[in-house]
Formats: structure tokens, sequence, C-alpha cells
């Protein structure tokens, strides 16, 4: 159960961050923005996420990859104030040794919304602050694609937007719950994330989209796991994630590619540690 | 007799043509507007509006123009509840009796 777990851990950040973010503007890549949805339009997500954590412990190979599809819907209710929701859907590959086990299926949910809390606006610029809230629902499969449990998240992110520079800063917080005597580790999170203008270097009225260069940073950190009321010493502690990407955006889209790499991992006793990321996504709005 | 059938008509054509002939052009300043969607959300607004013909932005300046018949009227408070709803703000627009405007300009 633990190192699925420890699988299901790395993809959640990333499903989370996919939902925020309206389309066309610069917006960060794994984690989330205060920049509105417009009242009454639609936005809709499609992220594939690959993630890998690997290692030899004890002699014995441990790898666990996970493919995930991450459908993620929000709808600008009224200028400040946004709804999503996230439904991913997960196959993972765990090897021990030579065993292999494999589990598909939908993964957990979440809904949650978003309010705008801090404009100021300027010719060509924008610093809003804005917080979020919700609930991840037990849509998966307990103990394969998901952990059973419903859990609350929230947390406030400021976006400081420019014509040729965007930056994003959060910090996020997720209460998890329990269910069949498992219980992840409660976990908090910083997100950084700067997008530069690559392309064009000089705008007309005909520009119809930007090239960006975008690079991340984030820093988890995650309480041990229970496991019927007991702690699991192998589980939980920080990791800091490095994560360089390439973002187009257009008048009603934004395509995107970034990869995510653990610079730093201090986890407890044998948890296994993340190898990368790769992220890619594509988003219109309606 | 032919002579007037075709002036009628020909009056009937200018009187028809006279009012999209004459174009007035608005300049809108709005602040929060960073990015290529930002502008295109609120040109599909304002060209929703009866009478705008062409919409233009300067991101750098904040600035959308356009270019309308001259029957045309926009007030502040229309205008500032239109990129209220699109999550921008509005601060002021300047009439002017003239589009100047350059024909191949795009958004």
């Amino acid at each position: 159960m633990s190192v699925a777990d420890r699988l299901v851990s790395l993809a959640l950040p990333l499903a989370a961050a996919a939902a925020a973010a309206p389309s066309a503007w610069a917006v960060p890549i794994t984690t989330n923005t205060a920049l509105p949805i417009s009242e009454g339009e639609i936005l809709l997500r499609e992220q594939l996420i690959f993630t890998r954590a690997s290692d030899d412990f004890g002699g014995t190979r441990r790898e666990v990859t996970t493919a995930s599809a991450v459908t993620v819907m929000g709808y600008g209710v009224s200028p400040r104030l946004a709804v999503f929701g996230v439904l991913p859907v997960v196959e993972r590959e765990i090897r021990l040794g030579s065993g292999v086990t494999e589990n598909s299926g939908l993964g957990d949910g979440r809904v949650f919304a978003r309010y705008e809390m801090f404009r100021r606006d300027a010719p060509g610029r924008t610093t809003r602050l804005a917080g979020f809230g919700g609930v991840i629902l037990p849509t998966g499969r307990t103990g394969e694609t998901g952990d059973g449990s419903t859990d609350v998240f929230g947390g406030l992110v400021f976006t400081s937007a420019r014509t040729d520079w965007t930056f994003d800063g959060q910090v996020g917080f997720v209460l998890n719950g329990e269910a069949d005597g498992f219980e992840h580790g409660d976990s908090v999170s910083l997100d950084a994330s700067i997008q530069y203008r690559l392309s064009p270097r000089r705008l007309s009225a005909g520009t119809r989209g930007f090239l960006y260069g975008v690079l991340e940073a984030n820093v988890t950190h995650a309480d041990e796991n229970r496991i019927v009321n007991v702690i699991d010493p192998n589980s939980g502690g920080t990791t800091v994630w490095i994560t360089p990407g390439v973002q187009y955006a257009a008048q009603r889209w934004i395509a995107e590619a970034a990869v995510r790499i653990p610079v730093s991992t201090q986890l407890n006793g044998t948890a296994l540690e993340p190898d990368y990321a790769l992220v890619t996504s594509l988003r219109l709005n309606f | 007799m032919t002579m007037i059938v075709t002036t009628l008509f020909a009056a009937l054509a200018l009187m028809q043509t006279t009012p999209d002939a004459h174009q007035i052009q608005y300049d809108i300043r709005v602040d929060g507007i960073t990015c290529p969607f930002c502008f295109a959300t609120s040109k599909d607004a304002l060209e929703q509006i009866d009478g705008v013909h062409q919409v233009v932005g300067d991101l750098e300046t904040g600035t959308i123009s356009l270019c309308a018949d001259e029957s045309v009227v926009l007030i502040d408070d229309q205008l500032r509840d239109l990129f209220r709803s699109k999550g921008f703000t509005y601060r002021s627009a300047v009439r002017s009796d003239t589009c100047t405007l350059d024909e191949t300009s795009t958004g």
C-alpha cells in the first residue's frame, strides 16, 4: 500500500494544479493562478501526466510508473468567483522485484472554488490575490487508484502579470481523511512560477499568440501516513521540485509541456523517491 | 421617367449607406489586460454591440479602439459592466468623430 500511495501522492498535486488557470493568459503549469475566468465562460483543460519513481532497496528493484489523464473543467460564476471540477483517469504499474501489479481507472476527483480577494489593475499589468478551497472525493478505487478518503484542501495564490512576464506564488495545504484504516499524512506546499515571453519580442496589433518559457519551483512537505492509527515511518517527508517548461498561449487555447525534476528529497525511512514527472496539457476556453 | 426612377433608387441607396459610411471611433482605456486572450474576450463582447465594426487593441497602453456607426453611443456604466464581467477594470472612453483605424489592423 505504501508504495502505491507514494505515487498517488506524487500525482495529486499536479492534478490539483491543473484547475485554476484560465486559457491563454500565461499561467503556471503545475500550480494555480489568481487570474480570473470571465463571467459565464468555461475552461476545459486536458492534462497528461507521466510520473516515475524507482530505487534499489535491499537488492530489490522498486519501480512505480503512473500515467494520468486529468480532465479539468472550470466555470466563471462571476468576475471574482470560479468553480472547478477535476477528474483523473489513472493507470499505474508497480514493480517489486519480479512481481508486477497494474491498476487503472478513475482516480480521486476534486471540486473546489476560487475567489478573488484583491485586484489592482494598471495599463498592461495586473496584481491579484485569490483564496481557494475544496474537497478531494473518493472516486477512485480504494487502495488502487484512490485512497478512499474525503480530504479537504485550500490555500492562497498570488499573481502579478505584465505583458512580458507573469509571476505566480501559492501556499496550499491538504488535510487528509481516513478510510479503511489508512490515512495519508497532511501536507503543505509552497509553489512559485514565472512565465517569460520569448516570442514575439515586440507586441503589435496583429499579435495572435505568445510563446513563454516557464520555470517553476515547488516545495511539498507531507506528514507520515497512518495505518490503523499507527504512524508509518516509511512515509512522508519533504520534496523540492524544479519544473522548466514551455507554453504557447493563443487567443482561445494554451498548449504546454514541462518536466518536473526533484532536486531535493528528504523522505522518511524507506519511502520511494520520485524520479521525474512529465506534464503536457491543452486548455481551451469557450 | 427612367431618369426619375434611377434617381430615386440612387437616393434610396445613398440613404441606406450614409449611416454606415460615417464611422466614429472610441478609444477605451482598460487596465489589467496583459495577453491576447484578455483582449480577445473583450473584443468578442464589444463586437456584439450593434453598429460596432472594427476592434483593435494595444496591450502595452491598455487601449482598445473601435470603429462604429455614428449612431452608436457607449456610456461609462455599460463599458464598466462589460469589462468587469471579463475581469478587467474600465477607466475611460474618448469618442472621436472620425474613425482613423487602419483597415488592415487586426485584433
